[in-house]
């Protein structure tokens, strides 16, 4: 029973994936006033189907001889499965006590299969991505904990389960509303999503480091690029909106969460690569550490009301 | 234990059956020497692929380990939260944050953290 839920929820998993490229094709096209895949069957309903079997379908041939080559991929297809084991669901079997900490732990592993596939191709273009990517990554990493440990603080637990209990009266978007954006940004950077793509920013850097995948290895790739997105709103709504789970308020506000990290791809222009390293340690993180002595103070101070 | 080693062995079988689908499903085509050398605009490659490079992406990759070793140094610190008193807690609390803002603005100061040298 227990491996069912666990295969029931990998398949909705993959649907969704499926289904949000065409979400995005359609925010996308409808923001430049056109009207996207709208042909396929029923109103194009089936467009990623085929996207999905196309990819399928093309050459496969073996372009290294190294295993790591075919690995990468599905190992950076094999970590994003394993981030979704944390999604608090109905059918939930396993209760860590320590789930925030296997969350960050998994999160930061995420560098790891981008090094190995961006060495492995062997390709000034995705070399010259890796190290924009690592670094971008790295430097984020700090801030998304620093973000999580305010929560873990108030909370003083790593359980999801606390994050519903204690937002039972009021969300914790009215007390931490600045924290809502700064984790928006450093989670579109983690993901690297179009304000931050510097990856395959500018021309030169044709398409970052998937530029010598194709065919299934690329498939990888694309389900656990749009996975990570998944849950990354998933994140953004256990933390914010503390709806219990399993309601239809969650998922209408997950629903607002996604459409919102689509949509900013269709409105900002990227930015530089030297300001956002200056937006992440001159002046992210300085604010952020200033913003943690001010929340323990304020915790502090309701513990002693308390008394 | 068993749960978690079947979960993982379910997501190894689904990238396998991918893979073997592309591997039947596909057609096959002659290999030439066009197909197997690494993407270049039109031409042939004509430098090495590992370029040196420049020093910034390597010093943030630095100053990133200071601060995840502070970060593992944080994660303890909730449960204690939990135990010790207050007046305990705030002292370690506040040297902890002290530390990390000094370590930040000293590299800052002395210029680690622009850009351009």
């Amino acid at each position: 029973m227990f491996i069912f839920s666990y295969v029931l929820l990998m398949i909705m998993v993959m649907l969704s994936v499926a289904f949000l490229t065409l979400f995005e094709r359609k925010i996308l096209s409808y923001m430049q006033c056109r009207k996207g895949p709208n042909k396929l069957l029923f109103k194009g309903l089936f467009q990623p189907f085929s996207d999905m079997l196309k990819l399928i379908f093309k050459e496969m041939f073996y372009l290294s001889l190294n295993k790591m080559f075919y690995l990468g991929p599905m190992f950076m297809f094999y970590i994003s499965c394993l981030l979704w084991l944390v999604y608090p669901w109905i059918y939930m079997n396993n209760n860590m006590m320590y789930m925030m900490v296997y969350m960050l732990f998994i999160m930061s592993l995420n560098v790891y299969p981008i090094l190995i596939i961006s060495w492995i191709s062997m390709n000034n273009y995705s070399m010259m991505g890796l190290m924009r990517l690592i670094s971008q990554m790295i430097s984020f990493e700090v801030l998304i904990f620093l973000i999580f440990f305010m929560f873990l603080m108030i909370i003083e637990d790593f359980k999801f389960i606390k994050l519903f209990i204690y937002q039972m009266d009021s969300f914790f978007i009215i007390m931490y509303f600045p924290l809502y954006f700064m984790l928006l940004i450093s989670l579109l950077i983690d993901l690297n999503r179009v304000p931050f793509d510097l990856i395959e920013g500018e021309s030169e850097l044709v398409s970052g480091f998937n530029l010598e995948y194709y065919s299934s290895l690329f498939i990888y790739i694309f389900l656990s690029e749009y996975m990570n997105l998944l849950f990354m709103s998933m994140i953004l709504t256990i933390f914010f909106f503390g709806f219990y789970y399993w309601t239809i308020m969650f998922n209408l506000f997950y629903l607002m969460n996604l459409f919102l990290m689509v949509m900013i791809r269709g409105v900002l222009a990227r930015i530089r690569y030297d300001c956002l390293m200056y937006m992440c340690w001159m002046e992210m993180l300085v604010l952020m550490l200033f913003y943690l002595i001010y929340f323990y103070l304020i915790k502090e101070f309701i513990m002693l009301l308390n008394f | 234990m068993s749960m978690y080693f079947m979960f993982m062995t379910f997501i190894m079988l689904i990238s396998y059956i991918i893979y073997n689908l592309n591997k039947y499903l596909s057609m096959n085509k002659k290999i030439n020497l066009e197909k197997k050398i690494p993407f270049e605009c039109g031409f042939n490659p004509i430098s090495k692929f590992n370029l040196p490079f420049s020093m910034p992406f390597f010093l943030i990759s630095l100053l990133f380990l200071i601060f995840d070793i502070e970060i593992t140094m944080l994660i303890p610190m909730i449960m204690y939260l939990k135990y010790l008193n207050f007046l305990i807690m705030i002292i370690i609390i506040f040297l902890f944050l002290y530390m990390m803002l000094t370590t930040l603005i000293m590299e800052w100061m002395l210029g680690y953290l622009h850009w351009m040298f």
